[in-house]
């Protein structure tokens, strides 16, 4: 009897064990550039909804107090907190006198795997920051505020409600999109229930396709000599309403998130998707004012997708001339590292090689507020079989890959179904997970890399050094002092942008412990070219301190003794020296 | 041409002796500065070949 008890405990007690950790630190071996044996174990491998991203945020935030703070940067119009998490080392420095780089994913709805980026590159930089000497000197110096999610409720609806790869883009505002007063009384109907809305096809002597004999699944169209058997009757859906119309006002489509921001923000009529007025959105108005308490912000990312781009304004062609050529020279070196670093995608400009459009969350950043800034559009069909495709449904590829690497998972097969309108018809398709989000197996790759091009951002952020202190005595205990100010990263502390429109204020270099007589700023140290600042010469103001470049002060001062020279810039950060 | 001539020993931290100035709007003005250390007086010279010249004596 007693033995039994004893064997049923010990049973028990492993099957708990097994269940949280599957092997032991002294079993497992490193592999190169990932943490080994992380404190929050995720697998990166599948998506999450807003309650998994709180979850996933809470646990980073918990396990690692000194090097990640969670806090909500306010609730969605559902009520939804919109997380924000704050990495950067907590122990050195102050992190508002830090470069700063915001990353935010998701603001189109269906547009996913920008959150499980956002929240790779939190987890990573927090679980390898023990052993990797770059991330701890990353750290030191900059600060990441990783909002996954900028559009929960829109998330959740295109999780648990049926949808396509492409719904909804918008959020979840209501509106009335045929103007007939009633509000979303026709969207699409997930008509065999399985949480998925795919394609209708029904038989027709005059259609103009047929069933590739190669992929039954597969839709061809037939030439203009040949004679097609099916005809195709869009995406899985019925007249609600009895307007004669099929999905005509559904919840997917009510406004665009990405055409509110204040920017060359245009209404409606003209830009398309554009909703009440510049920030009428509440989770958009929740990152304005979150970038606004942080002047500290030098670069921006924001994820979309699809299609393997790194995106840089201007969204509309009125703006071409506000991106001068120095500043498309930074965005230029940095997004080229990204096509290396990030197989696959193509640096492109929006309104040049995309299409034109007001109101866009990256023209705000940079027009707005003067920080660089790039969109990334994640997934590409490139990464199907690493040689290029497209998403065209009579693009093959898709269908390879799917029935050889996904073992014909991403597929619902045509089946059929008796419809109210169109009698009977067969659906069938892709589902929603494929086409737009990375499969499985690709994600914590595709991840890692965008996290790279996102961490080489970060680390160009200016990097200001009070460099050499040169004095002169002047004899009648007068002392020339000269100080050179390197900033020794690509990105200048303040964009061209931000001088044009004086975003930022200038970036202070002061003096303390000495009796200043007069200061300047140093044009030409050889030829002795400067100019004074009449004004409080002990702080003296200069407009921006270029990347990988250097500016030089100087001030008259009287007296000896110990002084310390303090370079304080709102996206340059910190530095002193004393002497 | 702006022409600043040192008369008592001082010297010059700032700026320099022989600066020459593009162009002075009608009814316009330019701002010149000079930090100098020293005591006494200094002398400057503005002018150019369309306006003439003007001389004054500046005491520090
Ligand atoms: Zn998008």
């Amino acid at each position: 009897m007693s033995f039994t008890i004893r064997f049923i405990i010990i049973l028990f007690l492993s099957a708990t064990v097994i269940d949280t950790q599957s092997q032991n630190a002294d079993q497992i071996f490193k592999a190169a550039g990932s943490p080994a044996n992380p404190k929050v174990a995720i697998s990166w491998n599948h998506y999450n909804d807003h309650g998994g991203i709180t979850e996933i945020c809470k646990k980073i935030a918990a396990a690692y107090p000194e090097l990640a703070k969670l806090e909500s940067i306010g609730k969605s119009f559902k009520g939804r907190e919109m997380w924000c998490l704050t990495i950067t080392d907590f122990k050195k420095g102050d992190p508002e006198h830090k470069p700063g780089i915001y990353i935010d994913g998701n603001i189109h709805s269906n547009e996913i795997q920008g959150s499980e980026f956002a929240m790779y590159t939190a987890w990573y930089l927090t679980e390898t920051f023990k052993d990797t000497k770059f991330i701890q000197e990353l750290l030191a110096d900059k600060v990441f505020y990783i909002v996954p999610t900028i559009n929960p409720d829109g998330r959740d609806s295109y999780f648990h409600e049926p949808n396509t790869a492409s719904t909804p883009r918008s959020g979840v505002i209501p509106i009335d999109n045929d103007r007939d007063g009633m509000v979303n009384e026709d969207g699409y109907d997930d008509l065999d229930g399985d949480g998925e809305i795919l394609l209708m096809r029904r038989k027709s002597n005059n259609g103009r396709l047929r069933v590739d004999p190669a992929d039954p699944r597969r839709m061809i169209q037939v030439g203009p000599d040949e004679k097609g058997t099916y005809e195709m009757l869009g995406l899985e859906g019925k007249d609600n309403d009895g307007d004669g119309q099929v999905n005509e006002d559904g919840y997917t489509f009510e406004y665009d998130p990405n055409r509110d921001w204040g920017w060359g923000w245009q209404p409606n009529y003209i830009q398309n998707g554009a909703y009440k007025y510049p920030f009428s959105l509440p989770e958009n108005r929740n990152v304005l004012n979150f970038v606004m308490k942080h002047p500290n912000i030098a670069a921006a990312q924001s994820y979309h997708n699809a299609g393997g781009m790194i995106l840089r304004g201007p969204g509309g062609q009125e703006d071409v001339g506000t991106y001068n050529s120095q500043d498309v020279q930074v965005y230029d070196a940095i997004a080229k590292k990204g096509e290396e670093l990030i197989p696959g995608y193509r640096y492109l400009v929006v309104h040049k090689d995309l299409y034109s459009a007001y109101g866009g969350e990256l023209d705000w950043f940079y027009g707005g507020r003067g920080i660089y800034t790039y969109s990334n559009e994640l997934w590409t069909p490139y990464l199907m079989f690493n040689k290029d495709a497209t998403r065209d449904p009579q693009d093959n590829a898709s269908y390879q890959f799917d029935r050889f690497l996904l073992f014909k998972d991403a597929f619902v097969d045509w089946h059929e179904y008796n419809h109210p309108q169109y009698g009977k018809i067969e659906i069938g398709g892709f589902k929603k997970n494929f086409g737009r989000a990375h499969p499985g197996f690709l994600l914590e790759s595709d991840a890692h890399r965008n996290m790279a091009f996102t961490i080489y951002h970060c680390y160009h952020t200016p990097k200001l050094q009070v460099d050499t202190i040169i004095e002169k005595d002047l004899g009648d205990g007068l002392k020339e002092i000269t100080a050179v100010i390197s900033n020794q990263r690509i990105m200048p502390t303040h964009s061209s942008q931000d001088i044009k429109f004086n975003i930022e204020r200038p970036d202070y270099i002061s003096i303390t412990g000495a009796k200043v007589i007069a200061g300047m700023i140093v044009d030409n140290p050889d030829l002795n070219i400067a100019r004074e600042q009449k004004n409080n010469p002990a702080t003296i103001e200069v407009s921006n301190i270029p990347g990988l470049d250097e500016v030089t002060v100087r001030w008259i001062v009287q007296g000896s003794g110990k002084y310390t020279i303090t370079v304080d810039s709102k996206k340059g950060g910190l530095s002193t020296k004393s002497k | 041409m702006a022409k600043l001539t040192l008369v008592n020993g001082q010297t010059i931290i700032s700026g320099q002796t022989n600066k020459a100035i593009d162009t002075i709007e009608g009814y316009g003005t330019k701002q010149l500065t000079w930090v100098i250390k020293g005591n006494g007086k200094v002398k400057l010279d503005v002018g150019s070949p369309s306006t003439g010249s003007k001389s004054i004596d500046i005491s520090l």
